[in-house]
């Protein structure tokens, strides 16, 4: 039984991972009506920066983490910089897109220039160490990535439907042309979404870090995940699109106890292509399709 | 005499410990970082494009070696300790007389970690004339395409063993390979220090990845004559969760396990650290990178019972390396085995020039080439040497480092 325990929390653990991710994902999408395939990137910068601050010049880790949340912010305020020109074009969402791969590509290479290309590891939150629940060891870390996780999906949650900022961000989601009709900001208010999901990944990549390890490369894997979890949350479903991360990833911890483990990719995504199949606007519900 | 190291990088990296040139799998993985690096051309060509060891001299007194290896991309992790190797054996040997009084100079160019940029600079050196032999490449590509310049150029081209397959290898003229590191001789020599401690049921963790699976197969093969019982748990390289695959091998309750090529010592780490955490006992051979600070870092300080190779100690190694090592180690670097790989290197084509400048004859690609021709074991290379927490008093493996091209396989060891 502890066996299966330490699988799932450790599913788990990456879950909260891949959900900041995702999250980040389907908020700059809602908000911005732009697929932005830096994503993982961003969270690899996150993660490089937070080793850099902790490991090579042993910064607090929580001090650390004030640095890299405002530099992902600054991060991602620069993609949508860049992407500006392309948002009014005709077929934006192909440009747009093509132009965030080619911006992936770039972010890659400048962490590698910069922090060069081996695997790092970030100094532990709470410090090193584990904890035994239901005789499974449960590393520290593994706790502050999903609390973490929750917090910021708790924060996104509130911040979205309990706040004039969110009702700003939701109307603009909703009709970016009638927001500035009514005198809203569209291009300040679609930066600000941007960054913010670029914050969410970088923290996450801080977050991970330590149990991890994060190299120039290390967004790929989580970009791929978050994408599969973002699709079959309809794009728009913030909740589907969280939970599929989880499940996606306690899925692949699974998998990994069996001999598909080997192809787990090759599974996931055959499930997921079979999925859209049967259902190709995403499993979110017709209530939260409804919303978009 | 004291010996310098002059063209050191200045970005720190010659701390880093090298681990797995079976890394490079990574590069298969993700093309992207290789695009990223014709977006970052202007920071890749300040890496450095070019750069001699060894000071100069006219070319009539020069053994000018062309060297072409990643300096920059994702193979720089690996190039770069090559790199090291090869300008240390430059600055040593001149440092200490050069051949017969002829300075040695290396012209590095960097392929970028990629295989065409690596063709296009092979042709920039074998244009210059005064280079009189070539190396470069880690990987079997890029061999490929540098071998095919240096037939056509006739210029003598050392490779890495296992760069070029036999079937591509024997058909060549003036490219030889060089076996400047043994998987086999590694994993031999840690199963048999895992041996040592009772084990007869060994459990390797390796990814699935070009290096992780020649790994688990060699010690499948040592498995018989060792009296071992081998099995393994792969997983998908650059998986995010390796935990639950350590947690699966301790399910399989052996004897002991042996971690086989993550791609850094940083992951290596982790691993082992799953494996204790999760309650694991049982030694552990962690062979490559677990000399590592990074190592600790991961594993967390207090780790015990981990075997691994130490072969970046200098006075562990067999005699003809512990002067090169310690002078090595005073020069700010840390031996490793790709970094004793390019120096071996070095000495392959330095030992050929020795033979053309003993015979008083012109040094020339053509007489460069006999000469290699005629070597045989120009030199040698430590293998897996001492292990901890028991060392072996003797070196476990020499490996010859030089292969003659008319098909003799003179590695002993793998």
């Amino acid at each position: 039984m502890a066996y299966w325990i330490g699988v799932v929390i450790a599913g788990v653990s990456v879950g909260g991972y891949y959900c900041l991710v995702a999250l980040g994902l389907q908020i700059t999408y809602s908000g911005t009506r732009v697929l932005n395939f830096a994503q993982g990137d961003v969270a690899a910068f996150g993660g490089m920066l937070y080793w850099h601050l902790t490991g090579q010049d042993n910064w607090n880790p929580w001090l650390a983490l004030l640095v890299v949340a405002p530099a992902g912010f600054a991060l991602g305020a620069l993609i949508q910089l860049m992407l500006r020109p392309f948002l009014s074009r005709e077929a934006a969402i192909l440009t747009t897109g093509v132009v965030t791969i080619g911006l992936s590509f770039a972010i890659e290479g400048a962490i590698q220039m910069v922090f060069g290309s081996d695997s790092e590891l970030g100094a532990p939150l709470i410090g090193g160490g584990s904890w035994h629940v239901l005789g499974a060891v449960v590393d520290r870390q593994n706790v502050v990535i999903v609390v973490g996780a929750a917090l910021f999906v708790l924060g996104l949650f509130l911040l979205l439907k309990h706040s004039r900022l969110g009702l700003v961000i939701r109307a603009n989601a909703a009709s970016a042309e009638g927001s500035a009709i009514v005198g809203v900001g569209v291009n300040r208010i679609q930066l600000l979404v941007f960054a913010g999901g670029a914050t969410m990944s970088a923290v996450a990549g801080a977050l991970v870090s330590p149990l991890l390890g994060t190299n120039f490369q290390s967004g790929q894997q989580v970009l791929l995940i978050s994408f599969i979890a973002l699709v079959l949350g309809g794009l728009t479903s913030a909740v589907t699109t969280a939970v599929g991360a989880v499940v996606l990833a306690v899925a692949q911890a699974v998998l990994g106890t069996t001999s598909l483990g080997t192809y787990q990719n090759l599974v996931l995504f055959g499930l997921f292509l079979l999925a859209l199949l049967i259902r190709p606007q995403g499993i979110a519900t017709r209530k939260a399709l409804a919303r978009r | 005499m004291p010996v310098t190291f002059p063209a050191g990088r200045s970005d720190g990296q010659n701390a880093r410990t090298s681990t797995s040139r079976r890394g490079f799998a990574r590069a298969t993985r993700v093309t992207a970082a290789v695009a990223a690096a014709g977006l970052v051309a202007a920071g890749a060509a300040a890496c450095g494009t070019s750069s001699a060891a060894g000071g100069g001299g006219g070319s009539d007194s020069v053994v000018k070696i062309g060297a072409v290896y990643s300096v920059s991309g994702d193979l720089a992790v690996y190039g770069n300790d090559i790199i090291d190797g090869l300008k240390f054996y430059a600055t040593y040997t001149n440092a200490h007389g050069g051949i017969d009084g002829h300075k040695v100079e290396i012209d590095l160019k960097d392929d970028q970690s990629t295989a065409t940029v690596g063709e296009t600079v092979m042709r920039e050196l074998t244009a210059d004339n005064s280079v009189v032999a070539t190396t470069g490449a880690e990987l079997p590509a890029e061999s490929e395409l540098l071998s095919r310049v240096a037939e056509a150029e006739k210029i003598p081209y050392l490779a890495d063993i296992l760069s070029l397959p036999d079937s591509y290898y024997n058909a060549l003229k003036y490219t030889y390979r060089a076996s400047c590191w043994s998987d086999t001789a590694t994993v031999k020599a840690v199963l048999e220090q895992l041996k040592a401690t009772g084990a007869k049921k060994i459990t390797v963790l390796y990814p699935l990845d070009a290096g992780g699976q020649p790994g688990f197969a060699t010690a499948q093969q040592l498995a018989p004559q060792l009296g071992l019982t081998i099995t393994g748990i792969n997983y998908p390289a650059g998986t995010a969760n390796a935990s639950v695959y350590a947690l699966k091998a301790i399910q399989a309750h052996p004897d002991a396990f042996l971690a086989w090529d993550q791609d850094t010592p940083t992951e290596l780490g982790l691993v082992v650290k799953d494996l204790r955490a999760n309650g694991a006992t049982q030694p552990i051979g962690a062979p490559e990178g677990a000399s590592s600070p990074v190592f600790t870092q991961a594993t967390g300080a207090g780790i015990s019972g981990v075997y691994y190779w130490a072969g970046s100690s200098p006075t562990a190694l067999p005699a003809p390396f512990v002067a090169v090592g310690t002078a090595m180690t005073k020069a700010g670097l840390k031996p490793d085995d790709y970094m004793f790989g390019g120096y071996a290197i070095g000495q392959s084509i330095g030992a050929a020039a020795k033979i053309v400048f003993d015979k008083k004859e012109p040094l020339t690609r053509a007489t460069v080439d006999a000469a290699m021709e005629t070597l045989s074991a120009a030199a040698t290379i430590y293998g897996p040497v001492t292990y901890t927490p028991q060392n072996h008093a003797e070196p476990l493996a020499v490996v010859p480092v030089f292969e003659r091209k008319n098909g003799t396989i003179v590695r002993a060891n793998g």
